[in-house]
């Protein structure tokens, strides 16, 4: 033990799961899989793992899952590959990531696509009714919105944003990098046309693993092209999925973690102490003088906050070295949300199912130090 | 004194600040800081050091060797110099 303790779950967790490490390093001491050309005896991760993550977001077709190496590829693949005109509108919000909002930027940049967003609420949240009225004046061909802010942790009414958007004939892709293996998604019952994950996150898996959902009968092109180890005749990529958009190489000892993960997770559900310490540490620094932004609904556990006359980075810093606690301070990659916010940045800290109750309490005290000093 | 020097980036593209490895603790380089406004946390866990002077702006955990240097946006190259300058000067007793 280092001493240190780990709050930036939002960003990458630490722990992870029990079997992850072993199953990583058991895949690189094996002789590498067989890249689609197995037979039934060849056991295939990315197939078993297509299996695990469609039980974990309600989908009945696991091969609609494409696998790659981060929500970022999948965010990517479905906007930039999806079919859009000239003129077509694609509505986001202000919540969204980079990973959202530069490619949705290159889309009104060199494809004359018309990107509009709707503001969100100070907790960082999007008002339905809002969404709802936006939805209907500006008819999108396309939504994007986060299932939940990486910066404050309010998780948004996604079923209600989704109907919403598809009474209008949009279709929906959702971000939930921050949501899946923490809070529920459900891919098919909320009628989800395009769903992006990562499995660093609250998956408990390793980094280099995530992908993207794509609902049956809805045709992406490619963002990347390349070798699928099958159909190597053909010019151009095959038409099914998932091989349509897995081009090269897969990371199989990353995805053999994101398995074990996957596996240990069923095996051991969580037993949302996460959430409940997240709203003591949102408490506690109230009462150490911070300035908490606290979600009004149903929220991941993650708490930003900045201290009075303190800039983040400098209280990111001090919690750091000062303290060994690891946290992120500044905009989290996430630069329109701010505006709603009201400040500049913020400092964040996220929990994860492992999060003590001590390691909570420790980071209130150091913050009633810090603000003290 | 002898120092390595690295950039850091936070989310800021006009951030400007640099992190130095000096031969000596931040304990022992604060107390070189004469004319800068220095301040000791003596209570953190790892107890640290800040100092200020025209807008630059140094931190460090006490018993390390290594310091953040924060440079004003603007002018930050004729400060990152000036301080340089300033250090390389200065005499580690290496």
């Amino acid at each position: 033990m280092d001493g240190v303790i780990y709050l930036n779950n939002a960003a990458t967790s630490f722990p992870k799961a029990e079997g992850v490490e072993e199953a990583v390093s058991r895949a690189l001491l094996s002789r590498p899989g067989s890249a689609h050309r197995g037979g039934i005896e060849n056991f295939d991760v990315f197939a078993e793992t297509r299996r695990a993550l469609s039980r974990l977001m309600g989908v009945s077709a696991p091969e609609r899952i494409a696998l790659g190496p981060n929500s970022t590829w999948g965010l990517n693949q479905a906007i930039q590959g999806f079919p859009l005109k000239p003129g077509d509108t694609v509505l986001s919000t202000d919540a969204e990531h980079n990973s959202v909002l530069r490619p949705l930027y290159r889309l009104w940049k060199e494809r004359d696509i018309d990107v509009r967003y709707v503001g969100v609420l100070p907790d960082g949240g999007v008002d339905p009714e809002v969404w709802s009225r936006t939805v209907k004046a500006c008819r999108p061909k396309l939504c994007v919105f986060t299932h939940a802010s990486n910066v404050t942790g309010m998780v948004n009414p996604a079923p209600e944003l989704v109907s919403a958007a598809r009474e209008c004939g949009a279709a929906v892709l959702l971000d939930a990098s921050q949501t899946l293996g923490c809070v529920p998604v459900r891919a098919e019952e909320w009628n989800i046309d395009m769903l992006a994950f990562t499995g660093h996150k609250y998956l408990l898996g390793p980094q280099g693993t995530g992908g993207l959902y794509v609902r049956p009968g809805l045709e992406l092109s490619p963002v990347l092209l390349g070798g699928t180890g099958v159909k190597s005749d053909l010019e151009t990529m095959p038409e099914e999925m998932p091989l349509h958009l897995e081009a090269g190489t897969g990371n199989e000892p990353s995805f053999c973690g994101l398995l074990a993960a996957l596996e240990w997770a069923e095996k051991n559900p969580a037993d949302g102490s996460a959430f409940a310490l997240a709203d003591e540490l949102r408490r506690g620094l109230k009462k150490a003088g911070a300035q908490v932004i606290v979600p009004t609904g149903e929220a991941t556990p993650v708490v930003s906050f900045n201290l009075p006359g303190r800039s983040a980075d400098a209280v990111g810093y001090e919690l750091s070295e000062g303290f060994g606690i690891t946290c992120r301070s500044g905009l989290h990659c996430a630069p329109r949300i701010f505006a709603a916010l009201g400040c500049p940045s913020t400092v964040r800290l996220s929990l994860s199912r492992f999060t003590s109750e001590e390691e909570i309490g420790a980071a209130v005290s150091a913050v009633r130090e810090i603000a003290g000093a | 004194m002898r120092f390595e020097c690295k950039k850091t980036e936070n989310c800021f593209a006009a951030s400007e600040t640099w992190e130095y490895r000096l031969p000596e603790t931040a304990e022992t380089f604060a107390a070189r800081l004469g004319g800068w406004q220095v301040k000791e946390n003596r209570n953190y866990r790892r107890p640290m050091m800040t100092a200020d002077r025209n807008g630059v702006n140094v931190k460090g955990v006490l018993a390390g060797n290594v310091i953040r240097v924060s440079f004003p946006e603007v002018n930050w190259e004729a400060e990152k110099a000036h301080f340089e300058d300033w250090l390389s000067g200065e005499d580690a007793g290496e």
